[in-house]
């Protein structure tokens, strides 16, 4: 394929497939041959757009302010990255815990018409005002996409008006993208364009780029730095609570790695090919044999294979017993699993530390990288039911009706409905990752297995809202073929 | 429409959505771009039998920009039939599709003969708030579902208070207006909530009057109900919470009702009784007031924002610095609003600005001589600029963040009592 531009699409990606009803072995063996297609759903129920993970990947930075170009409910959520910002302050230990600082421009009847040009160009100007931050980020959305207004012309022009600002066009426009992630590519190609713009500075030695999703808790942020600096580098830790110096500074780092597989991925390789940083993408850091895959992957790039094995070893040491005690209580426990790229995954590779066994897969992408895992889990597992969708309980429930896991790892709202025991494997308050998250993790599913009381009376006086003929039909009925 | 929303207040017209969802086996479907009903759900109290991704929507992506998106939409509502459990659905259209031109109105109009009805509102978010949104919805239901009835029913009255969701006590609320207008021997009838749904809804043309409790949301509709089915109306301004609002909000609807006037003044008499009993036996914590001073500001949509400077000026003689309202209420409503922020005890007149731009809003709050630690009720925008200025802050209005509400109710007698409960608990917990 001809050197084209990555357009932040995760879609766009040859070989990269959205919606899709499979097993294990099935998915496997047709990736292998070429044979899976992209396709789509004839009735569906709502996903996450890319617009809600720009946001959120850089809604921590500090001097910053967030422009959203959208109507007024682009950003009718934005309460939960109040939430998580200020959690995340408190745990840091800051004092004078602030809100983040979001203007929404309010394209009306009349931008529609007449293009939302001057509603844009009065919120920058509003934002340097009151805020005079360093940082202006500006957030496309589906209408302003639509009715065609040119944001980068326009932030070029207002950055030669306010020189005291870096002003951040971002091309996040919701329907252009099923994968909410794709989010993350758009603010990350932004960043290098408008930021970084290819130019080299001085290495520093020691020095690696972490780079980190929202929704990693400060208790895994110090998980991480334990585990990098126990290898005598050290961390600069993006763009979750870091600023305009600590994005300035990725240029000088000595290496990349990343804590979520679908967060800078793509961005590490834009570093390796302008700023010549070699990276390490492999795993989230969940669970014994990913954590050593996540570490390992780090360890190599700056040349300290042989220190790694030593600590893997005396972490090993440390931690087995203690994993032992959890696997006692969890061995042989059937599990389905759902959550996003990275979190699936790793989750299925955490529950054979203790001896569980995979039934169902709930992931929303499929690729080269998806592969990988699949063939490490089919090596493991008997075959197991694999269903690439962004959410759509409807499918879910369906399957999980059927498979009757014992436990189920990953969003779990309708799962409980059923009264299958359930254990929310996305918590960006509390620890997950690293050789201790393990340990974490690993109690909470033990726990939430003997005590089930909460979901079974849930189960027992309320009803999902689907039809009892929707639980005979096939689940993956409403896929269809030629999608976007 | 507001110009640019800086801490933003509420959210767009589709977030009617959460109007639909508040109606039991009412299924919102829409079709929108992908992320609307996440954008636009809350998580409080929104799991129910409907949770916002629960909601079939059309997802629309680069394709449908293009070429449209009415053939998705059809399956979409023709599968949701087959699979969601509902006894309404609701089809509610975004942004993209009321710019790119999908006649989503023909689509819906295909199902007129289904197993269960199907309507249409047009909610793009560009178009207006969530308080029009809530708006359309019930237009909706009115002009598409229901038909002019020619049986009344005697005492039967519809109660329409704020929006759903929106209002973080709207169920507790409307459970006690209810309760105070049973109290006067009428039949109540909401829409809203834990069994009251399509069979409620159906009883709506036989109501023999619609009871508004809202400063202006909602008023559309009570007119258009008046055209429709000959149903004339009562518009209660003013949310009441507490003794003094409680007893007029009763004295007047009795007289609208034509209920016996000793019959309104028992039940006020032994509502007032039980509430100074309570209120007395607290009262030296308020007389000796160490923990909250005499100026409050709040920061809410029209009806609390009226509603609390009421109870707090008549009921707990506090004095009100500038009040908000955050809402974008019409600008025909905005005068008479004003107009009732006047009518306060002693002359009292409380300043009211409709201002949607937080940083106004809190510009403001910051410059004003509140006479020691200000008492704010706001969004929990509020938050921080209250404790920079080592206030008391109670968050009552979206966005809520610091509490869970199932379904408590700062209405009537017994609401104002928890408001109280709720403020002074803030006060006394800290050490100021």
């Amino acid at each position: 394929m001809a050197n084209v531009t990555y357009s932040g699409v995760r879609e766009s990606k040859p070989g990269r497939i959205n919606d899709l009803g499979s097993t294990g072995k099935e998915v496997s063996e047709n990736f292998k041959k070429g044979c899976l297609k992209r396709a789509d759903r004839s009735f569906a129920q709502g996903l996450q757009c890319q617009q809600i993970n720009s946001m959120a990947a850089l809604m921590s930075l500090e001097d910053s302010v967030f422009i959203s170009h959208s109507p007024q409910g682009c950003v009718g959520c934005s309460i939960m990255a109040v939430d998580m910002y200020r959690v995340g302050q408190i745990h840091r230990g800051v004092r004078n815990v602030k809100n983040p600082r979001l203007i929404v421009t309010n394209i009306d009847q009349k931008s529609v018409v007449f293009g939302g040009e001057k509603k844009l160009r009065d919120s920058v100007q509003k934002a340097v005002e009151r805020y005079s931050p360093k940082l202006i980020f500006v957030y496309a959305s589906c209408a302003s996409g639509i009715i065609g207004d040119d944001i980068d012309a326009i932030c070029a022009d207002l950055q030669s008006e306010y020189p005291d600002q870096i002003i951040v066009p971002i091309h996040c426009e919701g329907f252009k993208s099923k994968v909410c992630a794709s989010g993350f590519d758009a603010a990350f190609i932004s960043i290098n364009k408008y930021i970084l713009k290819k130019q080299k500075v001085p290495k520093e030695e020691g020095l690696i780029n972490l780079f980190a999703p929202t929704t990693v808790s400060y208790a895994d942020q110090k998980e991480m730095e334990r585990m990098i600096s126990l290898l005598g580098a050290k961390v600069n830790y993006i763009p979750f609570y870091s600023s305009l110096e600590k994005i300035k500074k990725i240029p000088a780092a000595q290496a990349s790695t990343s804590i979520c597989k679908v967060f800078a991925d793509e961005f590490m390789k834009t570093l390796e090919e302008d700023y010549d940083i070699p990276y390490s993408h492999t795993v989230m850091p969940i669970g014994i044999r990913n954590t050593d895959k996540w570490y390992r992957g780090i360890a190599k790039v700056i040349g300290k294979e042989k220190e790694v094995e030593e600590i893997i070893a005396r972490e090993h040491e440390r931690i087995e017993p203690l994993v032992k005690k959890i696997r006692d209580r969890l061995q042989g426990k059937r599990v389905f699993i759902c959550g996003g790229t990275g979190r699936s995954f790793a989750a299925a590779a955490l529950i054979d530390d203790f001896g569980m066994e995979l039934v169902g897969l709930e992931t929303p992408t499929y690729d080269d990288d998806a592969q990988v895992d699949i063939e490490y889990l089919n090596n493991i597992h008997k075959d197991f039911v694999v269903d690439i969708a962004n959410m759509q309980p409807f499918e879910q429930v369906n399957l999980v009706n059927r498979l009757k896991p014992d436990a189920f790892i990953g969003v779990p709202e309708w799962a409980a409905k059923l009264g299958v025991p359930t254990t929310h494997v996305l918590d960006g308050k509390r620890p997950t990752m690293g050789y201790d998250g393990l340990l974490f993790l690993g109690n909470k599913i033990a726990d939430q297995l003997e005590n089930p009381g909460f979901n079974k009376k849930l189960a027992a006086h309320v009803k999902l809202p689907y039809k009892d003929s929707w639980y005979e039909e096939n689940p993956f009925k409403y896929i269809t073929e030629g999608g976007n | 429409m507001a110009k640019l929303l800086d801490k933003q207040r509420y959210k767009c017209a589709l977030a009617a959505m959460q109007t639909v969802q508040a109606i039991d086996r009412a299924l919102p479907i829409l079709h929108s771009g992908p992320g609307c009903a996440q954008k636009l759900s809350d998580t409080n109290g929104s799991s129910g039998y409907f949770s916002p991704n629960i909601f079939p929507c059309t997802s629309i992506n680069e394709k449908d920009v293009v070429f449209g998106g009415v053939k998705k939409l059809n399956s979409t509502i023709e599968n949701a039939l087959k699979v969601v459990d509902a006894d309404l659905y609701v089809v509610l259209t975004g942004c993209i599709p009321e710019i790119v031109g999908d006649d989503s109105g023909e689509v819906v109009s295909r199902f007129e003969d289904a197993e269960k009805p199907v309507i249409y509102a047009p909610t793009a978010g560009f178009k207006g708030n969530n308080y029009k949104g809530h708006e359309q919805v019930v237009d909706a239901i009115i002009e598409q579902y229901l038909k002019k009835s020619d049986k009344k029913q005697k005492g039967l009255v519809n109660i329409w208070a704020d929006v759903p969701y929106q209002d973080l006590f709207w169920l507790g609320n409307l459970r006690a207006l209810e309760n105070l207008v049973s109290e006067l021997g009428l039949t109540p009838n909401t829409i809203f909530g834990y069994n009251r749904g399509i069979e409620n809804i159906k009883k709506i043309p036989e109501a023999e009057f619609n009871l508004l409790v809202s400063p202006w949301v909602g008023l559309g509709n009570v007119k258009k109900m008046e055209r429709k089915f000959g149903t004339p109306y009562l518009h209660y301004p003013t949310l009441p919470v507490g003794a003094t609002e409680t007893s007029k909000f009763l004295r007047e609807v009795g007289k609208f009702a034509g209920v016996a006037e000793e019959k309104v003044e028992a039940v006020i008499k032994e509502h007032e009784d039980y509430y100074y009993y309570l209120i007395g036996r607290y009262a030296d914590l308020f007389l000796e007031n160490r923990v909250i001073n005499k100026q409050f500001t709040v920061v809410a949509d029209a009806q609390y924002s009226l509603g609390i400077t009421k109870f707090l000026v008549n009921d707990l003689g506090l004095i009100p610095a500038k009040q908000f309202v955050v809402d974008d209420t019409p600008k025909n409503y905005r005068d008479q609003i004003a107009e009732e922020f006047k009518k306060l005890n002693y002359g009292i007149e409380a300043e009211v600005s409709f201002e949607t731009d937080g940083y106004k809003i809190h510009e403001e709050i910051k410059s004003h001589d509140y006479h020691g630690y200000p008492l704010v009720l706001g969004g929990y925008y509020e938050k921080e600029v209250t404790e920079d200025l080592k206030g008391n802050f109670l968050n009552i209005s979206w966005p809520v963040q610091d509490k869970i509400v199932f379904d408590r109710s700062y209405v009537g007698y017994e609401g104002g009592i928890r408001l109280i409960e709720d403020i002074y608990t803030i006060a006394v917990s800290r050490f100021n």
